[in-house]
C-alpha cells in the first residue's frame, strides 16, 4: 500500500544516494574499528609490558635536560624534572586502564544486580531500589565521585570505588528493563509452570538473556570511566604513586604551557585517542548486537 | 498542565530528601577533623576547639545533626560555612551567577552545533559528510574537557591572543570556557539529533511533503527537525545536569569563579555546610532543568498538548 503512495521520484533519490555512497565506504567504514583496536591492544601493550615501550625510566630526572621539547631523544620532551613524557605516558597508561576497566566491572556487577533484583522481584523491592537509583541519578557522575574520592582519600583503589559508585545507575536502570521485558516472554512462564527455582529462573535464563545491552554499555562505559577518573586524577585526588597518571600529569603541565606545551598536549592526547577507540568499538558492538538501532544507520 | 506541574514537583521532594541524607552521611565519613583544618595548624588550647565545635553544631551527636540540618533545609536555609563563617546560600548565590553564564553558553553552542551537524548528517547517511560529522562528534564526546580547554588556551590565548586564559567576568572569559564545555554536548546531541532524524525521514509525512513539491530545506529544518526534537530535548535536560557538573573541571582549568570551584574548594577544606548546600543546589537545579525540559515537550510538539 504505502509504495503505491510513494511518488516514484523521491524513492529514486532516496536508492540513488544509497547506490552511489555505499560501495565506496563499504572498507572505508571499518578502518575507524580496525584504528580503534590498534589504539587500545597498543595501550594493553604498554600497560603489561610498559619497559618494553618506553624509552627511558620514567622516574629518572635529568637536570641536564629540563623542559626540552620534543625530538629524536625525548620523543615527547621532557618534564619540569627533565623526566621523559613519553615514558611517563606509557607507565601512566597502566592506571587509565586498571581504573576504566575495573571500574565498569565493579560497578555493572552492582548495578546489574540492583537491576535483576529490580527487576524480578517487582513491588515494594523494585520501588526502593529504583527510588534508591533516582537519588543517585539527581546527583550527576563526576559530582557525586568527586565527593566519594575525597572522603575516602587519594589512591588506585579509592577513585575504582568513587567512579564505579556514580556509574551504577546507569547498569541499573539498563538491566532493570532489559529483566522486565525477558521476563514477560513464554519460556520463563513455562519454567516458573513447571516448578523452577527462583535462583535458577534468575541466574539461568533471565540473566543470559539480559546480558548483550550491559555489554554494549559497559564498553562505552569504559571510556566514561578512564574520563571521570583521569579528572579526579586532574583534580589531584588520583593516585598518589610515584608514577602520576595522565590527569595528574597534565594538571602538572598546566603550569608550563607557555614555555613548554608538550607535557599538557601528550597526556591528553593519550586520554582522547583511548576514550575514543574504545567509543568506536562501543559503536560497533552496538550495532552487532542491537539490530534494532543498527537497520537505521 | 498546572497538575502535571504540581505532581512533578511532589515527585521530586523525596528524591532530593535522598540526595540530602545521602550527602549528609557521605561527608560524616570524611576522615579528620574540620575543627582542625579549619584552625590551619594554628595552636588552640582545647577549650577553643570545643566552643569553636559547640558554635557548629560538631559537638552533638551524629542523628542531632543531622535532624537540625534537614530542619535547616526545609526553611531554605543551607547552614554556616566552617571555613569563611557565612551563610552558605548567599556564598551559593554569588558563584551561580557566574556557573548560570558559563552553562547557558555552553548548552546554546552544544544546540546549535549539534542540530545543524546532526541534521547534515542524517540528512547525507552514508555518505562522506556523514562519516566526517561522526568521527568528530565522537571526538567531542571523547576529548576530557580539561584537554580541550587546555587545548583552547593555547591556541586562542598563548599563541593567538584573542581571549584572557584565566579568569571571570565579561564576554571574553567566557568564550573559551564555554567552548570546551559546549564541544562535549554537541557531540552528544549530535548523536541523538541524527539517530532520530533518521526515524522521521522514513515517515510518510515526509514523504508527502516532498510529494507536495517543498524544497528539500523546508521538508528537513521546519518539519523533520522538529519532529525530530523531541528525544534531543530530552538529551538537553541530561546534558544541562552534566554541564553544571562539568563545570566543575572546567572552573578550574580556567581559573573562573563559580560553584564547581566553591565544592571543590569546600570538600578540600572539610566545609560541611557549603559542599551539602552547593551540591545539593545543584541537584535542585537539575531536577528543575528537567521538570523544564518535560513542560517543553507540549511546547514542540502539539500531541502532547491535546493528550494532556
Amino acid at each position: 500500500m504505502s509504495s503505491q503512495i510513494t511518488p516514484a521520484s523521491v524513492k529514486g533519490t532516496v536508492q540513488k544516494t544509497k547506490v552511489r555512497h555505499a560501495p565506496k565506504l563499504s572498507y572505508v567504514k571499518k578502518l575507524p574499528v580496525i584504528f580503534a583496536s590498534m589504539v587500545v591492544a597498543f595501550t594493553v601493550l604498554c600497560a603489561i609490558f610498559p619497559s618494553l615501550i618506553a624509552t627511558s625510566t620514567p622516574t629518572e630526572m635529568d637536570s641536564t635536560a629540563l623542559l626540552q621539547g620534543p625530538g629524536i631523544q625525548h620523543l615527547f620532551g621532557t618534564d619540569h624534572y627533565g623526566r621523559d613524557v613519553f615514558s611517563l605516558v606509557v607507565y601512566g597508561s597502566r592506571e587509565s586502564l586498571i581504573v576504566g576497566i575495573a571500574s565498569v566491572l565493579v560497578g555493572a556487577v552492582i548495578g546489574g544486580a540492583i537491576g535483576l533484583i529490580a527487576g524480578y522481584a517487582g513491588g515494594v523491592t523494585e520501588m526502593l531500589l529504583m527510588r534508591f537509583i533516582d537519588i543517585l541519578m539527581t546527583l550527576p557522575g563526576i559530582l557525586l565521585a568527586l565527593t566519594i574520592a575525597a572522603v575516602l582519600g587519594p589512591s588506585t583503589m579509592n577513585v575504582i570505588i568513587a567512579v564505579s559508585i556514580s556509574s551504577v545507575p546507569s547498569y541499573a536502570r539498563i538491566m532493570r528493563s532489559q529483566v522486565l521485558s525477558v521476563k514477560s516472554r513464554t519460556f520463563i512462564d513455562a519454567a516458573q509452570a513447571v516448578g523452577t527455582s527462583h535462583t535458577h529462573i534468575l541466574f539461568r535464563h533471565i540473566l543470559p538473556n539480559s546480558l548483550s545491552p550491559l555489554l554494549v554499555v559497559g564498553t562505552v562505559g569504559v571510556g566514561v570511566s578512564i574520563l571521570v577518573s583521569s579528572g579526579l586524577s586532574f583534580l589531584g585526588l588520583g593516585s598518589q604513586g610515584e608514577i602520576p597518571g595522565w590527569g595528574q600529569l597534565l594538571s602538572d603541565g598546566r603550569d608550563y604551557l607557555t614555555v613548554a606545551w608538550w607535557i599538557a598536549t601528550f597526556p591528553g592526547l593519550a586520554i582522547t585517542l583511548l576514550v575514543l577507540s574504545v567509543n568506536l568499538i562501543g559503536d560497533e558492538l552496538r550495532d552487532i548486537f542491537d539490530p534494532k538501532i543498527s537497520h537505521k544507520r | 498542565m498546572i497538575g502535571f506541574l504540581v505532581r512533578r514537583i511532589l515527585a521530586a521532594i523525596p528524591v532530593l530528601f535522598g540526595v540530602a541524607t545521602l550527602v549528609f552521611f557521605i561527608l560524616r565519613l570524611l576522615p579528620g577533623d574540620p575543627i582542625a583544618l579549619m584552625l590551619a595548624g594554628a595552636p588552640a588550647d582545647e577549650e577553643t576547639m570545643n566552643n569553636l565545635r559547640q558554635q557548629f553544631g560538631l559537638d552533638q551527636p551524629l542523628i542531632m545533626q543531622y535532624f537540625t540540618f534537614l530542619g535547616h533545609i526545609a526553611t531554605g536555609n543551607f547552614g554556616q560555612s566552617f571555613v569563611r563563617s557565612e551563610p552558605v546560600m548567599g556564598m551559593i548565590g554569588e558563584q551561580f551567577v557566574s556557573t548560570l553564564m558559563l552553562t547557558l553558553a555552553s548548552t546554546l553552542i552544544a544546540v546549535v552545533l549539534g542540530a545543524v551537524l546532526g541534521v547534515i548528517s542524517a540528512i547525507h547517511r552514508n555518505g562522506w559528510a556523514d562519516f566526517v560529522i561522526r568521527i568528530i562528534s565522537l571526538l567531542g564526546i571523547s576529548m576530557p574537557t580539561f584537554w580541550s580547554g587546555i587545548l583552547l588556551i593555547l591556541i586562542f590565548s598563548v599563541h593567538l591572543n584573542w581571549f584572557p586564559a584565566t579568569g571571570s567576568g565579561g564576554f571574553s572569559r567566557l568564550v573559551l570556557p564555554a567552548c570546551a564545555l559546549g564541544l562535549v554536548g554537541a557531540g552528544f546531541i549530535v548523536r541523538m539529533v541524527r539517530n532520530s532524524m533518521l526515524e522521521v525521514i522514513n515517515e510518510q509525512f515526509i514523504m508527502t511533503l516532498r510529494s507536495k513539491g517543498l524544497s528539500e530545506r523546508i521538508v528537513m529544518y521546519q518539519h523533520a527537525l522538529r519532529n525530530a526534537l523531541i528525544p534531543a530535548v530530552t538529551m538537553v535536560g541530561v546534558q544541562i545536569g552534566e554541564l553544571l557538573a562539568g563545570a566543575v573541571i572546567i572552573e578550574t582549568v580556567f581559573a573562573r569563579q563559580g560553584l564547581g570551584r566553591l565544592i571543590v574548594d569546600a570538600i578540600m577544606n572539610k566545609d560541611f555546610p557549603t559542599v551539602e548546600g552547593a551540591v545539593l543546589f545543584t541537584a535542585i537545579v537539575y531536577v528543575v532543568v528537567n521538570i523544564l525540559v518535560d513542560v517543553s515537550y507540549s511546547v514542540i510538539d502539539p500531541r502532547v498538548r491535546t493528550s494532556n
